[in-house]
């Protein structure tokens, strides 16, 4: 059972990656985040039965670790001094644009809810409202209720941004 | 900027360092740093000592006492209210203890982590509600059996100063009985209060805003249904 499970969370690591990128600032936060969320897969393995896909139930568990997971109160740095060094482009895809672009998108999602996070990144990962509802279990109509107002929310901060 | 280009940027970031197996193996074997594995085992722990308590006070009403009174105290018999307290005492420890061993294994069944969102707030709520309510209990606990023995201490320095005197507990001046009362009582209050309190601000400030924050999540989830 081990070795199937360590083969299925190999292959599909990288939503646990973005669960991290998405709800931490610093490395070591995302390093606990991630070694907790591969710990409470593996809690949940067992019980996983195959009645939803793989990516479901891996993101399913992910945000909810990431959502409800309790973080020491700590003096904050100043703000100016939070870099969006998690959010890493693919070199052959740098560019200075992309570059802003990043930092727009970095700085919109800080704002967001936890919750508000976990639709945005299955928005951005191109999942259906269904899917997306399945996954938080919420209803399809509080998704797309939901996510109208995050895009304005994510649009008039962008815009802010932009002058 | 709009929406489509946030995907294509989003879709532009590196998903982050890929792991092997054996890195993720030794995941494995790690305990898990969350805070409700904390608690839960914490509340374990809780019920063995609540557990080991109870014996040990039984053990004492029906053994240890009897036998230390009989050896040393046979001249000056423990009053009836005393046992009587220290009876109720020993009967509100085991029935709370049973409500919550059963209240706790009530919302372990509840769900797992891979429940919807909805069902593992309400859960890891109830959890901290639970170990909440077993600290202010052990507190309450600790705080009356402090405010008993010092009750009994009371009782017996007044009963001995008296029988130095030749005199018996009855024949004790109203006026100074009503004053050592008075004294008791405004004593173990100001304890009993300084540590209910400080130890009520300690577990508020550890789990306060963390238990604040999951309670506004989840009224962020009941918004629409």
């Amino acid at each position: 059972m081990e070795k199937e499970f360590l083969h299925i969370i190999q292959k599909n690591q990288g939503i646990i990656h973005k669960v991290c990128n998405i709800y931490c600032d610093t490395e070591d936060d995302r390093n606990d985040l991630f070694q907790e969320i591969v710990a409470q897969l593996w809690k949940s393995y067992p019980n996983f039965r195959g009645d939803s896909k793989v990516s479901t139930w891996m993101y399913r568990v992910a945000l909810n670790t990431a959502i409800t997971t309790f973080k020491k109160s700590k003096r904050r740095p100043d703000q100016s001094s939070l870099t969006y060094e998690n959010f890493q482009i693919e070199d052959e895809k740098y560019d200075t644009e992309t570059e802003e672009n990043i930092k727009v998108l970095h700085k919109a999602i800080q704002q967001l809810t936890g919750i508000e996070k976990s639709i945005v990144l299955l928005f951005l990962e191109n999942k259906k409202y269904e899917e997306i509802a399945e996954i938080t279990g919420i209803t399809q109509n509080y998704v797309r209720v939901k996510m109208n107002r995050i895009k304005k929310k994510l649009k008039k901060l962008m815009l802010t941004e932009d002058e | 900027m709009d929406l489509q280009d946030l995907k294509n940027t989003w879709n532009k970031l590196a998903p982050g360092k890929e792991l092997d197996e054996e890195q993720l193996r030794s995941m494995l074997g790690k305990r898990t740093k969350s805070l409700i594995e904390r608690i839960d085992r914490n509340i374990k722990i809780g019920f063995a000592v609540l557990l080991g308590l109870i014996v040990l006070f039984m053990l004492d009403d029906l053994f240890f006492s009897p036998e230390t009174i009989e050896k040393y105290y046979s001249e000056m018999p423990i009053p009836e209210w005393v046992l009587f307290l220290a009876f109720l005492g020993n009967i509100l420890i085991v029935t709370t203890f049973l409500y919550f061993v059963i209240k706790y294994y009530r919302v372990k069944k509840h769900c797992d982590v891979a429940c919807d969102l909805k069902g593992t707030l309400k859960k890891i709520i109830e959890t901290l509600t639970i170990y909440q309510r077993l600290f202010y209990l052990a507190l309450a606990i600790m705080l009356l059996a402090m405010a008993s023995a010092f009750t009994m201490g009371m009782y017996e320095g007044l009963n001995h100063n008296a029988e130095l005197q030749g005199l018996q507990f009855a024949d004790i001046e109203t006026g100074k009985l009503i004053l050592a009362v008075a004294i008791s009582v405004v004593i173990v209050l100001l304890i009993g209060s300084a540590i209910f309190f400080s130890l009520r601000w300690g577990f508020r400030k550890l789990y306060g805003n963390y238990i604040k924050k999951l309670k506004s999540t989840l009224r962020e989830l009941k918004e629409l249904d």
